[in-house]
């Protein structure tokens, strides 16, 4: 719909395009012409409005044009609209719109008053050692953050909007120096795809960007820390940010990336070996051991030693149920425990732990429910699951998974499972790229920073599995 | 297009899948035929196998970028060409009953002391069909994966079990006799793996030392399995040809056990899992060559039609494997030998119909 010379026609059709009562028309007079300014009194910032928009135009004589009002105003963005559903677009975005009599176009002046949490260190990735600062839930803020880390020119950012009620802004970020143009390209046709109701959080274009919409395994990476997503964006990936989440992600995505932190690379590269080998076994523990304690009591004791398996025969006599109902059933009070504890208000929290460890633990041993080892073993692998955040939802569902065929099938059933779980894996890409990249296919390059990692110095080129434009990282 | 694989996948193949397959029976039956001289029995094989892989490799160079079934076509013209992928396909299920059964009975009869067995059994062929499904390309990158846990399983064989053995066993190095030579005829049929690379011709993303690659994964192949049937002999020595399933009771000997418990059984764990990939590579190849031959649209009803066959293989000989084994030995070898050294042969010296 267009817009039309009549300043009354205009509002009328702005007001039956957004029926809203905190959508502001403001009157006021340019040299004795009507006009109204249109804007969200929750988004927009009245005294912007006020001292760059309306204030100037008190200056305009009485032959002013519309370029002369363009003119007149002191924002550093503004444009001209010629259509009524833009303008209510626009409006609806923070945006002011200034409809004045005589003139079938209306300015567009951005406006939005920026809302925002300060920049804090994020929960899930706190650092002994590194930069604390987080992103947050303002995209202009998090790309900001960003650019302070990479004053490139060729730190590109490209802006799409995404969803049909929520037209939430989305930056695909990547150095165009570096960065495949094959993989930009995928993920901007991605994008450009996506048609949905709205992307609340950044979570939303994991799930429509994925190859495989129905996979346990995470095909998207996350950060909170502008350091990683620069890091990130340096070896090569592909950064999005999304207006409202404090979350960046990052594609293509590997599997080792999980066992990866940013810490790694601000300490000791023998402290970093030694941390990433303990969260590899970590998680071999925390999906295996529960399932192999039940396997081995099931179908294989003669793997246990003989004084452990005398010390578990002392401890499950007189327990009623088997192995792996025992087992179950730990891991499900363990589970009921997690999710409470989660969502729970935190000065009930204490009482909680109170509650979970000592009257529930101690007393289902007392009253011979469960056994002391099997406690153990769920406490170990409960504690273990936690050493890798990112993977957790994977690997408590894998952990069940594998209970259920260790009870059922033993040993011999573990090995099979794992057989297709790396089957499965291996046939996955990410954005062209092997997700379980430099291990298969072996990427002789990519295993300097793998589950073991070499000294800055050493890592001169780029991960190789991008297939980055520019390998080189470094000289010296 | 095909997707491809790499040439370190194909070298990895040969290292970790051919040596894998020598773990089970095959000490035992070659110490049953060739006692002390076991050992020469097995590299007179793995000598004959070096051949065989010299003319896939040459036939590999000459196909360039065509499979192997387009290699067949312009050989042989597009009919003999279904016949040979079909008696190919049925070569490759059978040759698979041999490598199932040992892995059956290891895990009945080790793992499950004490269990009603089949049915923990059973779960493999889910596994089976599942890989045969997902084709050659996430075989080859499983392989790759796998090549850490074989290091880790076969570290853990060779730690705890080559210090317990009595090396002079193996005495004298050569034989008087030549029964070796017959150990070497019967124990043929655990042979013959470099036909399996034939059918990775066209599959692969050769790099630029491609057969060096090969040849030097093949030597190292042959110089673990040497080094395992040493170590085998000189641990159970005359009672060797008793011993089926040597990887799962060679270390058990070893002292630490009795602290730590059959820490020995992880890595036989480890090494049986590599084995479910090893056994499902003919059958991926069986899966192919049937689609090939009866034009099916889907992946799904070749991989099922092979898994299915296997399956009810076993279940028939489920109590008759030795004696089966016997009648493969005797008299199913020499079809073997056909098939897996005389007709790579006839493709090597066959010319193309075009003259190319």
């Amino acid at each position: 719909m267009n817009i039309s010379k009549s300043l009354n026609e205009n509002v009328k059709n702005l007001k039956n395009l957004i029926d809203s009562d905190d959508v502001f028309f403001y009157n006021f007079e340019i040299s004795s012409t009507s006009a109204v300014a249109v804007f969200l009194d929750s988004l927009s910032d009245k005294v912007l409005i006020g001292k760059q928009v309306i204030e100037p135009f008190k200056t305009l004589d009485n032959s002013f044009d519309f370029q002369s009002v363009l003119n007149a105003v002191n924002a550093p963005e503004v444009e001209e609209v010629l259509d009524v559903n833009s303008c209510a677009k626009k409006v609806c975005e923070g945006d002011a719109i200034i409809f004045v009599e005589g003139f079938n176009k209306a300015l567009n002046v951005k406006c939005k008053k920026p809302t925002s949490r300060a920049v804090t260190e994020p929960p899930t990735s706190s650092v002994l050692k590194g930069p604390r600062e987080g992103f947050v839930e303002n995209l202009q803020m998090n790309t900001s953050l960003l650019r302070q880390r990479i004053k490139s020119p060729d730190l590109c950012i490209k802006k799409y909007t995404v969803g049909k009620y929520s037209s939430t802004t989305i930056e695909i970020v990547y150095i165009s120096s570096i960065a495949n143009n094959n993989i930009v390209k995928a993920v901007t046709e991605k994008i450009k795809k996506i048609n949905v109701d709205g992307i609340i959080d950044s979570s939303y274009i994991i799930k429509c960007i994925s190859d495989r919409k129905t996979t346990l395994f995470r095909q998207v990476g996350t950060t909170e820390k502008p350091d990683i997503l620069s890091a990130k964006l340096l070896e090569g990936r592909i950064g999005i940010m999304v207006d409202g989440s404090p979350i960046a992600l990052t594609v293509p995505f590997l599997f080792i990336e999980d066992f990866q932190s940013s810490e790694d690379y601000y300490v000791n590269a023998y402290r970093a070996n030694l941390s990433r080998t303990l969260r590899v076994l970590a998680v071999i523990f925390a999906i295996i051991l529960p399932s192999f304690f039940v396997a081995a009591q099931l179908f294989h004791l003669q793997i246990i030693p003989l004084n452990f398996l005398l010390t578990i025969v002392g401890s499950i006599k007189g327990i009623p149920l088997s192995p792996s109902v025992e087992m179950f059933f730990t891991l499900f009070i363990f589970e009921i425990l997690n999710e409470a504890s989660i969502r729970m208000p935190r000065y009930v929290g204490i009482a909680m732990s109170v509650v979970g460890a000592l009257v529930l633990g101690e007393t289902a041993v007392n009253a011979g429910i469960v056994s002391t080892p099997t406690i153990m073993i769920m406490a170990l692998s409960g504690i273990c699951i936690y050493t890798v955040p990112d993977m957790t939802e994977t690997l408590s569902v894998l952990r069940i998974l594998f209970l259920i065929i260790a009870g059922s099938f033993g040993g011999f059933g573990i090995v099979l499972f794992g057989c297709a779980l790396i089957t499965y894996l291996s046939d996955f890409d990410s954005f062209g790229v092997p997700y379980l990249s430099p291990y298969s296919p072996i990427i002789k390059n990519d295993l300097q920073d793998a589950i073991t990692m070499s000294f800055y110095a050493e890592m001169k080129r780029r991960p190789a599995s991008f297939k980055p434009k520019n390998v080189i990282r470094k000289k010296f | 297009m095909e997707k491809s694989i790499t040439s370190r996948q194909l070298a990895v193949i040969t290292t970790v899948g051919f040596t894998i397959t020598k773990l089970h029976i095959l000490p035992a039956s070659l110490s049953h035929f060739s006692k002390e001289a076991l050992w020469l029995s097995a590299l007179i094989n793995i000598a004959i196998d070096f051949l065989l892989l010299l003319a896939v490799l040459k036939i590999s160079n000459d196909a360039k970028n065509e499979n192997v079934v387009l290699y067949f076509e312009n050989k042989f013209g597009k009919n003999f060409t279904k016949v040979l992928c079909f008696i190919y396909a049925l070569f490759f299920m059978l040759k698979t009953f041999i490598p199932i059964y040992e892995q059956k009975n290891s895990i009945e009869l080790t793992f499950y002391e004490t269990q009603p067995t089949f049915l923990t059994f059973m779960p493999f062929f889910i596994v089976a069909f599942y890989i045969v499904l997902k084709g050659v390309r996430p075989y080859a990158r499983s392989m790759e994966i796998s090549l850490w846990i074989f290091i880790l399983g076969i570290a853990i064989l060779f730690l705890l079990s080559s210090f317990s053995g009595n090396y002079s066993a193996l005495l004298p190095i050569i034989p008087s006799n030549f029964s070796f030579l017959n150990g070497s005829l019967k124990s043929l049929i655990w042979f013959g793996d470099p036909l399996l690379l034939l059918f990775f011709v066209g599959k692969v993303k050769r790099s630029e030392n491609h057969d060096k690659k090969i040849i030097t994964a093949y030597i190292t192949y042959a110089v673990l399995t040497i080094i395992f049937l040493v170590v085998f002999y000189s641990i159970f020595d005359t009672i060797a040809e008793r011993q089926y399933y040597a990887s799962l009771k060679m270390s058990k000997y070893s002292i630490s056990l009795s602290d730590i418990g059959r820490f020995d059984y992880l890595g036989a764990f480890l090494l049986s899992g590599i084995n479910v990939f090893q056994v499902c590579l003919p059958l991926i190849f069986a899966s192919i060559l049937l689609s090939y031959c009866f034009n099916f649209k889907n992946k799904i009803i070749p991989a099922l039609i092979v898994v299915l066959l296997e399956f009810i293989i076993s279940i028939l000989t489920q109590n008759d494997f030795f004696k089966s084994l016997s009648f493969i030995q005797n008299y199913a070898v020499y079809f073997f030998i056909i098939m897996t050294y005389l007709l790579p042969i006839i493709f090597l010296l066959k010319r193309r119909r075009n003259g190319i």
